[in-house]
């Protein structure tokens, strides 16, 4: 068997499941920004209330 | 123990009332068996008798069991609801299915056996087998109708449900029949798969029992 | 958030080292053994999902708090998404390797079955509205279909005759029979698709409980 083609094989899947990870962090990155955004709105509306 | 007689009464009461019910079931396996038997004639394989049976088996205890929990409204639920606790409810549901499901089964037995003949059963294997097997389905069937019942009714949701619940059940209780085609069967062989059937008995009657009551409340 | 790069380098890992190692020559199946690291994987992240599916609508019946009801759907949602891909894959690697997309192996079998029993879970929070009701029959319904899943997977293959997996029906089990250095990129393969499938439900969690306005701890 010539390893040489699996290391192509290899580096072609390596490299798909990196970008569909990094799309996976990008993703979550978001969810956390939209978060954290959603608690300081959340705050706000406490402090509102309390004056 | 005395709540769930009456319970067991009431349920047999409506039934005799609204015959309907039952007439259509026992159409059905009449019909069924008759159309099987037109196709098939008198010579059929033993496997397929067998498959056959467990079919039209199941397919009637998916009607008859449907049934159980659709007959009275919401308002006398609620009424129930105060009188019976959970417990009584679910198991008196359970006994009568079973019952209902024993007399289809020995009913379609006989139709089988007037249509097209009886395959040699050892008996030791298959009347045992035959009896947890509908009591197991007929306890699978009840609780997967009381969840159908909660939501909106349709027949086809019930259907969803329970086939696979019921799966692993029938698949059982066809390989207990299988087996049960060879002149003798080791004693070894018939505890082996009674207990499996039985188990499978025990779980969905205990998983039935734990979780019905959070059904029931509305 | 640390673990959800482990599981990425695993998977990496697992990609670079299951294709770059020497595998035992097996007749039949030669060099797509290798389908060992990506295919099994799948299955044990579907396994690890439906029992955080359980888990959570067990909570949910003792609490009654929509969070545990959200995760509990997620994790079932997942466990379908990676049991399809399990399933998937297996059919591919059946078709090339022993001629046949389906045969009549009782894990296979049981598997699938599994899956329909959990996709009827999907159709029954469909047909119910209200939210309270619809987490709590479907938690009753959830735990009913994990004990099909169990049963399926676990006590049937093992009563069988035959089957085309280690360890059922008369095989040698996976764990005894596996050569060393496979099972050096087998369990991290299988650690990796785990740490992911939680990073996909944690993101599927997220999303839902933005959008429907439940609290989920972390916050």
């Amino acid at each position: 068997m010539e390893s040489d083609k699996f290391f192509v094989v290899a580096i072609v899947m390596a490299i798909i499941f990196t970008g569909l990870a990094v799309y996976l962090f990008l993703l979550d990155r978001k969810l956390s920004r939209i978060e954290k955004k959603q608690s300081e709105m959340m705050e706000e509306l406490k402090r509102k209330e309390q004056e | 123990m005395k709540e769930v007689n009456e319970l067991i009464l009431k349920d047999f009461r409506l039934e005799i009332r609204q015959r309907y019910a039952i007439n259509g079931i026992l159409l059905y396996v009449f019909s069924t068996i008759f159309v099987v038997q037109l196709c098939f004639g008198r010579i059929i394989d033993e496997k397929t008798w067998i498959a056959l049976f467990w079919i039209i088996l199941l397919f009637a205890a998916f009607n008859a069991v449907s049934k159980s929990f659709n007959q009275e409204s919401s308002s006398r639920r609620l009424y129930y609801f105060t009188l019976a606790s959970p417990l009584s409810v679910i198991i008196s549901k359970m006994v009568y299915n079973t019952l209902l499901m024993l007399i289809l089964g020995i009913l379609s037995l006989g139709l089988f056996s007037v249509f097209m003949g009886m395959p040699p059963l050892y008996p030791w294997l298959f009347i045992p087998a035959f009896l947890l097997g509908s009591a197991g389905l007929a306890s699978a069937l009840t609780m997967v109708s009381a969840i159908a019942s909660r939501s909106g009714n349709n027949a086809a949701l019930m259907a969803i449900l329970g086939f696979p619940i019921v799966l692993p059940l029938l698949l059982l209780l066809v390989k207990a029949s299988q087996t049960s085609l060879k002149e003798v069967v080791e004693a070894g062989v018939i505890l082996r798969l009674l207990s499996a059937i039985g188990l499978i008995d025990l779980v969905i009657v205990v998983l039935a029992v734990i979780l019905f009551p959070y059904l029931w409340r509305d | 958030m640390w673990w959800k790069f482990l599981g990425v380098f695993l998977v990496l890992y697992s990609i670079i080292a299951g294709l770059l190692i020497d595998v035992p020559a097996l007749p039949v199946i030669h060099q797509t053994i290798r389908n060992l690291f990506y295919h099994v994987p799948m299955w044990f992240s579907m396994f690890f999902m439906l029992g955080t599916s359980l888990v959570f609508s067990v909570r949910y019946l003792s609490g009654f708090r929509m969070k545990d009801d959200l995760i509990a759907s997620g994790a079932a949602n997942t466990g379908l998404v990676m049991g399809s891909l399990g399933l998937l894959t297996g059919m591919i690697w059946a078709r090339f390797t022993w001629g046949d997309f389906w045969t009549n192996d009782p894990q296979l079998n049981g598997a699938a079955v599994s899956m329909m029993a959990y996709l009827a879970y999907v159709v029954l929070r469909g047909s119910i509205d209200e939210s309270a009701m619809r987490a709590r029959i479907s938690a009753v319904y959830n735990i009913f279909a994990f004990m099909l899943l169990v049963i399926f997977l676990g006590v049937l293959p093992r009563l069988a005759d035959s089957s085309l997996h280690p360890g059922k029906g008369g095989n040698t089990s996976t764990m005894e029979g596996l050569d060393p250095l496979m099972r050096m990129v087998f369990y991290p393969a299988a650690i990796g698709w785990i740490l992911i499938a939680f990073w996909l439900l944690q993101l599927h969690n997220r999303r839902r409980a933005l959008v429907q306005g439940v609290k989920l701890n972390n916050q």
